[in-house]
């Protein structure tokens, strides 16, 4: 049971993603607040952009993109690090 | 805190992408000496796992947001190079894939909040080590004064840029953050102690 804490404890975090509050962050507040939220643009578009997968649409959209990206990071903080490898 | 495309000016984006690029390697070199490499997957596993933090946004007062950043989380486990690598992976691929946070701003985001914020939470934590506050006391003081450090950077950046005066800047960015820093306090304190009790032999490189 112990071992699969961590997976159980990932998987509880990524299922409550579409619970994330939708307000402004504290600089996008700043940002409206002083009028220059509109400064803001896109330079690229990302793929997976404001965290959904295109073409699914929901809430399974923004857990998709949670699994995404917490297997991208970590896949890229492994390789990093064991080229790293001090042995 | 991530600044989007379009906020900074062209300076300012210069600026502080030089400061990250040259910060960066130093800080990869340093981790390969602190790390112990059988720690790596815990690493990357703590790494997924502060990105998928970062994705849930908490409410605070008057209709705004907040989420963990993570540093001194991060630091504690694993020394603040280390920790200033996985942010810094965190951010970049947040705005390469997601859209969180501009590509032209990736140089001040990972300045604010893997550099200044992680050095300034990691040192407050060595203080309050050997002033031998409580570790709880200690992490929750350490993560608020982070986010804040982090929130006026920004604030300087914001104003470097020629949006609004520094003094507006500061005072506004430092009000939400002094909300959003508890929660990243409280988060840290919690997460910390939780790890710590499953695995006590990570007592924390930065004590």
């Amino acid at each position: 049971m112990k071992k699969y804490l961590p997976i159980i404890i990932m998987a509880v975090i990524i299922l409550i993603i579409p619970l994330s509050s939708a307000h402004p962050d504290g600089l996008e507040r700043v940002a409206e607040d002083n009028g220059f939220m509109h400064l803001e643009k896109n330079v690229i578009n990302a793929l997976f952009g404001d965290y959904t997968v295109p073409h699914i649409t929901g809430p399974v959209s923004s857990i998709l993109s949670g699994i995404i990206g917490a297997a991208a990071v970590y896949i890229l903080v492994r390789v990093l690090f064991d080229l790293g490898k001090n042995k | 805190m991530h600044i989007p495309d379009g906020f900074l000016d062209v300076k300012t984006a210069v600026a502080t992408y030089t400061i990250s690029a040259a910060v960066i390697p130093y800080a990869m070199g340093q981790a390969k000496k602190t790390m112990r490499d059988k720690n790596i997957p815990f690493m990357a596993s703590m790494a997924s796992f502060v990105f998928v933090a970062q994705m849930i946004n908490f409410p605070i007062a008057g209709g705004t947001s907040g989420h963990l950043l993570g540093n001194v989380l991060l630091s504690y486990l694993f020394g603040p190079w280390v920790s200033t690598i996985i942010m810094s992976v965190v951010i970049t691929l947040q705005a390469l894939l997601f859209g969180d946070g501009g590509i032209t701003a990736l140089g001040a985001n990972i300045f604010n909040m893997a550099v200044v914020a992680n050095l300034a939470g990691y040192l407050i934590m060595k203080l309050f080590g050997k002033l031998k506050i409580s570790r709880n006391v200690s992490l929750f003081a350490a993560s608020w004064f982070s986010v804040m450090l982090a929130a006026l950077f920004a604030s300087a950046e914001i104003a470097l840029s020629g949006l609004i005066s520094f003094r507006v800047a500061a005072v506004s960015m430092l009000f939400w953050h002094g909300f959003i820093g508890i929660g990243e306090g409280a988060l840290t304190a919690f997460i910390t102690s939780a790890i710590l009790k499953a695995r006590p032999k990570d007592k924390g490189a930065a004590r």
